[in-house]
């Protein structure tokens, strides 16, 4: 016995598939649109046969029940989520190094000498110039003295220029940071928390909110490129059995330690802050987390946090936060200190784990083996410490030759109160208005025939012949007192830990201008080799360590590739698949009008012809 | 494995990737073309541009050492010029005075006169020579350059830098330190140095102390008659009466009035006749001999030596001697009037007394001592032969020839004059020496060049080497670049245009 069906049934099935065809081409419209739409995912309308439902009077041992047609059950967005996950690591990897690798371009155009004239020509030219006067018949002349003088101008002329210049570099990371980095960043993390709360009103809506989240997603892809950032969801129950979806953002930095960032609508913040405290750390960069949790030295994670400071009335927050928490880190409540000073060493540390903004602090913050202890990145501050290292021996090394040859000094500082420095250096008044000049004759020259008090007559040059030697063939330690947190040096202990008093070139013990005993400091050699090779060991540094950045960028660039081509294929619009798309809808629209037709030739039949024989 | 889905943005993401690598390699093998290098930038290639500052700074000291040698051989230049007009004057006082000297025993006061005329004034001309200049340095003033050296006092000797020099002494200061002055400059020779000490192989010595090239100091010359006998030193009573011995063997001296008396207090006047007088002469022991006849000498640590060559060697081996010959003296710390003598081995100082080692205190130079003749055995003794000092430079000896000349006659003899003559002549012998020695200097000096213009085009092509491309191989570079850029672009016009819409109506 066959099934009975009501007369009208087969319509509504073809008005289901009619308007999911129309659909289906709608979204094969929007995908097409979007194409190059930037962060834009594809979508999919998810179909469902409806199934025959209820029981039948008319039940029969063969169930020949026909389903009702098709049911749209949703339009979503086809993506990976594993696919995010391994793109924003690689994000922030390629953030580090291609922030690295732009401070070491910088770098590079201030001491990469390979296609221009700058300090070491200027260097190569003194030489010459004392060379010529190592002449008999020029020295202690006149004019090979201004000319010696003329050769160190410019040398100094250059060493200015770019101690400038590398300062600059150092400068406008610091400023890159203050004024578009750090703002980005906050930037990011406020939108985020809008999108999400827009996103929540769309979905009690019952709105599926795919183009927000597309938004939502491309704003966690630029915050990826900054920080290591892990990201979670979680189904919100809004009442009235609907679910919205909610997004957590996490930060764990380099200790362990993790903090929330954005949680649902919420956001919390960095702070940036620029110093340049004795030790030459520039940046200090705190986080105000919405929640945090700490490791403890021992290693294992501390208490999950409320920070009460983003929202003081939160009911949540929890006040009861120990601000002398054992780490250290904070500098108040509510903002814990991620990259800035160490307070036991002094040095700049640098807790942020990966992305821009790591490679940026490590940039400013880290000066390698003129931090002490050495650090593990030379950043801007390993080339200014080299190189006024390398001003400081040229300066006090060819003073004292002239000194001990009786004449006066040949440079002088600037500023007084402050250290030899590549800005802090200038031909000393004295040489410039003739009051001394190079003493071409040493002094205690065991030889010594000529009255040392009457140098004018000397023609010897065995103090130029010094001088030469001195810049171009002596090997001297480059390197620094290191000084403690304070600023203070670190001195030399004994072994029953007592400061050891300096002694002088005759074995006396040392003492300052008040009669205070002058203690031994310890020195930290960064280089050693001749003036030359010290000023070339900036340029050779930055070579090595700018080839090995450039090969690393390469190689996280082209995984990066990879994983935005995995990326693509699973979620970028498929110009061919959405004509085939927009065939395949068009034909089963047709279909679905044919259906329409037939059903309707059918009634016809029934209706119109029922009955009529022999008419 | 899913079929991977080629989305549209993902073909032209990589399709831009790789287009924007291929510009870059377009760009680079662009540069290379037009500036000849491998690379713009150090950290392309570390290595190389590392070797390549070296290499400049190389070429830079190697241009400064072409110009000190080219400057150098100008400074020669002047030293042998001098050398040259000394030794023409030498060689026309040799040629010409000795000559003239010869015959001037029968010759009048009034035509000796001229010729001390005119070897005074070449001995002025000698000064002037000798204060030649090189720009505005005084060639052969040593370390005072900037004055000139030589000057005649007013006793008519010859000064250097103030100090007479006749009086100079190669071991003794001032002599010591000014005959040791350098004026090193660096040739690429890798110039060392100890303080202001450098080490003398290490660099060029462009210093000529003019001494050195006249002759300092004084020598002893021992007095001959005309007819070339010794002549000997008389023994003198009361330090200024000659003695003389009658054929009874007393000794008398003639008195303020003309008597002859005996040397002792009696003054007992001599009765005898004056011509059975003979005079008395001062003695010297007989010098050891070793048993070929060669005078023998002690050292300071006792050794006999003997002189050969200008080197000594010990009389009972045969053998160099390998130490101090004179020996040296230094002040007694515990006695100011006493000196203590050492000898000096291998660096270190010992007594000659006791052998023991002797530390010299700092600030102690010790005084070099001239050797000391070994008397006969035998005890004899000999009449000792007049000795004359004479100063050894040529400037004074020419003026030295000039005063005999014009001695008045009865005083002028030709052996007081050849006395001068040959020590002049010796004198400019020795001044060829050092013109043979400045050609040595020269000759290093023309060496020096060439060898440093062939390390500036081995440091060039070494440069090359380091930071060079081939022109064929940076435009077959640029080629491929060109090339694999078109292909690129080609490929780009093909993939963006056709889709499946292409092909559907």
């Amino acid at each position: 016995m066959a099934m009975t069906r009501s007369t009208f049934a087969g319509f509504t099935t073809a008005t289901l598939a009619l308007a999911a065809s129309q659909r289906a081409l709608d979204v094969t419209g929007q995908n097409i649109s979007n194409i190059n739409t930037e962060g834009y995912t594809r979508q999919r309308l998810d179909l469902a046969s409806i199934s025959p439902t209820g029981a039948s009077y008319f039940q029969t041992q063969t169930d020949c029940r026909v389903g009702q047609g098709v049911e749209m059950t949703g339009i979503i967005r086809i993506r990976d989520p594993f696919i995010d996950i391994q793109y924003r690591t690689q994000l922030a990897k390629v953030g580090t190094i291609d922030a690295q690798d732009a401070m070491l371009n910088k770098v590079g155009l201030v001491f990469d000498e390979t296609d221009k004239q700058a300090v070491g020509e200027a260097l190569n030219n003194v030489v010459s110039q004392l060379q010529n006067m190592s002449n008999p018949d020029n020295s202690n002349q006149g004019a090979s003295d201004t000319l010696v003088r003329s050769a160190m101008e410019i040398l100094l002329n250059v060493l200015h220029e770019n101690g400038n210049k590398i300062q600059e570099v150092q400068d406008d990371l610091v400023e890159e940071m203050q004024k578009t980095n750090i703002p980005d960043i906050n930037k990011y993390l406020q939108n985020i928390a809008t999108i999400n709360q827009s996103i929540k009103n769309t979905q009690i809506l019952g709105g599926g909110a795919l183009e927000l989240q597309d938004r939502r997603d491309s704003l966690i892809d630029e915050l990826a490129t900054y920080l290591p950032i892990d990201v979670t969801y979680h189904d919100l129950n809004v009442g009235g059995g609907i679910k919205v979806d909610t997004l957590k953002i996490s930060y764990t930095d380099a200790a362990g330690n993790k903090y929330v960032l954005v949680d649902d609508a919420k956001a919390g913040q960095f702070d940036i802050e620029p110093k340049y405290p004795e030790k030459g750390v520039p940046v200090t960069i705190t986080v105000e987390p919405l929640e945090f949790q700490l490791r403890n030295t021992d290693g294992s994670l501390g208490p999950i946090v409320r920070n009460p400071n983003p929202d003081p009335n939160d009911p949540d927050a929890d006040t009861n936060f120990d601000p002398n928490n054992p780490t250290g880190f904070f500098t108040h409540p509510h903002s814990i200190k991620i990259a800035g000073k160490d307070e036991t060493t002094g040095n700049g540390f640098n807790n942020i784990g990966n992305g821009v903004l790591k490679g940026k602090v490590d940039a400013v913050n880290k000066a390698g083996s003129f931090d002490y202890p050495a650090s593990d990145f030379k950043g801007v501050g390993y080339y200014i410490g080299m190189y006024n290292s390398f001003v400081e021996k040229f300066a006090t090394t060819l003073n004292k030759l002239n000194e001990d040859a009786g004449g006066g000094p040949l440079f002088e500082k600037i500023d007084n109160s402050l250290d030899w420095s590549s800005t802090n250096i200038k031909v000393s008044d004295a040489w410039m208005t003739g009051g001394t000049k190079i003493m071409t004759k040493f002094k205690d020259d065991p030889n010594a025939t000529v009255d040392p008090d009457d140098d004018d007559k000397t023609t010897a040059n065995n103090n130029v012949l010094a001088m030469m030697k001195a810049i171009s063939s002596d090997v001297y330690e480059y390197g620094y007192v290191p000084t403690d947190v304070n600023g203070d040096p670190i001195y030399k202990l004994d072994q029953g830990g007592n400061k050891i008093q300096a002694k002088d070139e005759d074995g006396n013990l040392m003492f300052d201008g008040n009669r205070n005993p002058i203690y031994e400091t310890e020195w930290v050699t960064v280089f050693k080799g001749n003036m030359f090779d010290a000023y070339y060991s900036l340029q050779n540094t930055q070579a090595i360590d700018r080839k090995a950045s450039q090969s690393v960028l390469t190689t996280r660039m082209g995984v990066l590739n990879d994983i935005s081509n995995s990326k693509d294929s699973v979620s970028g619009v498929w110009m061919d698949e959405e004509v085939m798309n927009l065939m395949r809808y068009q034909q089963s629209y047709s279909a679905a009008a044919r259906l329409m037709t037939t059903l309707d030739e059918a009634l016809e039949t029934l209706i119109s012809n029922t009955g009529r024989v022999g008419r | 494995m899913i079929m991977t889905r080629i989305t549209s943005n993902m073909v032209r993401r990589n399709y831009h990737t790789n287009l924007t690598n291929t510009l870059g390699g377009l760009e680079s093998a662009r540069k290379q073309v037009e500036t000849g290098r491998r690379f713009a930038q150090s950290y392309e290639d570390p290595n190389s541009a590392a070797k390549a500052a070296i290499l400049e700074r190389r070429y830079a000291r190697v241009e400064d050492q072409l110009n000190n040698v080219q400057n150098a051989q100008k400074w020669q230049d002047i030293q042998e010029d001098v050398v040259d007009d000394f030794s023409s004057i030498a060689k026309e006082i040799a040629k010409n005075y000795s000559v003239q000297g010869e015959n001037g025993t029968n010759k009048a006061i009034e035509s000796r006169d001229a010729f001390a005329q005119s070897l005074k004034s070449m001995q002025e001309q000698m000064v002037v020579i000798l204060n030649a200049k090189y720009g505005d340095t005084f060639v052969l003033a040593g370390n005072e350059g900037k004055e000139p050296a030589f000057a005649l006092n007013d006793d008519g000797k010859l000064t250097y830098r103030g100090h007479v020099v006749s009086e100079l002494n190669a071991n003794e200061e001032p002599g010591k330190s000014l005959l040791n002055e350098h004026s090193y400059i660096d040739l690429g020779f890798g110039m060392a140095m100890d303080g202001g000490t450098v080490s003398p192989a290490s660099a060029f010595d462009t210093a000529l102390p003019g001494i050195k090239l006249i002759g300092y100091g004084t020598t002893t010359v021992k007095v001959v008659d005309d007819n070339g006998n010794p002549v000997y030193e008389p023994k003198l009573i009361d330090g200024k009466y000659p003695a003389y011995q009658a054929p009874d063997g007393k000794e008398y001296y003639q008195d303020s009035d003309g008597q002859f008396v005996t040397a002792d207090l009696a003054k007992v006047p001599y009765s005898g006749s004056v011509s059975d007088l003979n005079p008395v002469y001062e003695e010297e022991p007989v010098q050891k001999t070793d048993s070929k006849g060669r005078p023998l000498f002690q050292t300071a640590d006792g050794t006999e030596v003997y002189k050969q060559d200008g080197n000594y060697y010990d009389a009972a081996t045969n053998k160099l001697y390998d130490g101090n010959v004179s020996g040296y003296e230094v002040p007694d710390p515990a006695d100011a009037a006493k000196t203590i003598k050492l000898y000096e081995k291998n660096g270190k100082y010992y007594r000659a007394d006791n052998g023991e080692e002797y530390n010299v205190p700092a600030g102690v130079t010790p005084k070099d001592l001239t050797p000391q003749a070994v008397p006969d055995p035998s005890g004899k003794m000999q009449p000792k032969q007049q000795e004359q000092v004479i100063s050894r430079n040529l400037v004074d000896l020419c003026g030295e020839m000039a005063r005999v000349m014009s001695l008045p006659e009865g005083e002028f003899t030709y052996e007081g004059y050849a006395m001068y003559w040959d020590e002049f002549t010796d004198g400019a012998n020795k001044l060829r020496d050092q013109y043979a020695a400045l050609g040595t200097k020269t000759q290093l000096l023309t060496a020096t060049k060439s060898r440093l213009e062939n390390e500036k085009l081995a440091i060039q092509t070494q440069y090359d080497d380091a930071v060079g491309i081939e022109p064929a191989e940076a435009i077959m570079n640029y080629s491929w670049a060109n090339y694999a850029y078109n292909s690129a672009l080609k490929v780009g016009a093909s993939l963006i245009t056709p889709s499946l819409l292409d092909f559907i109506n």
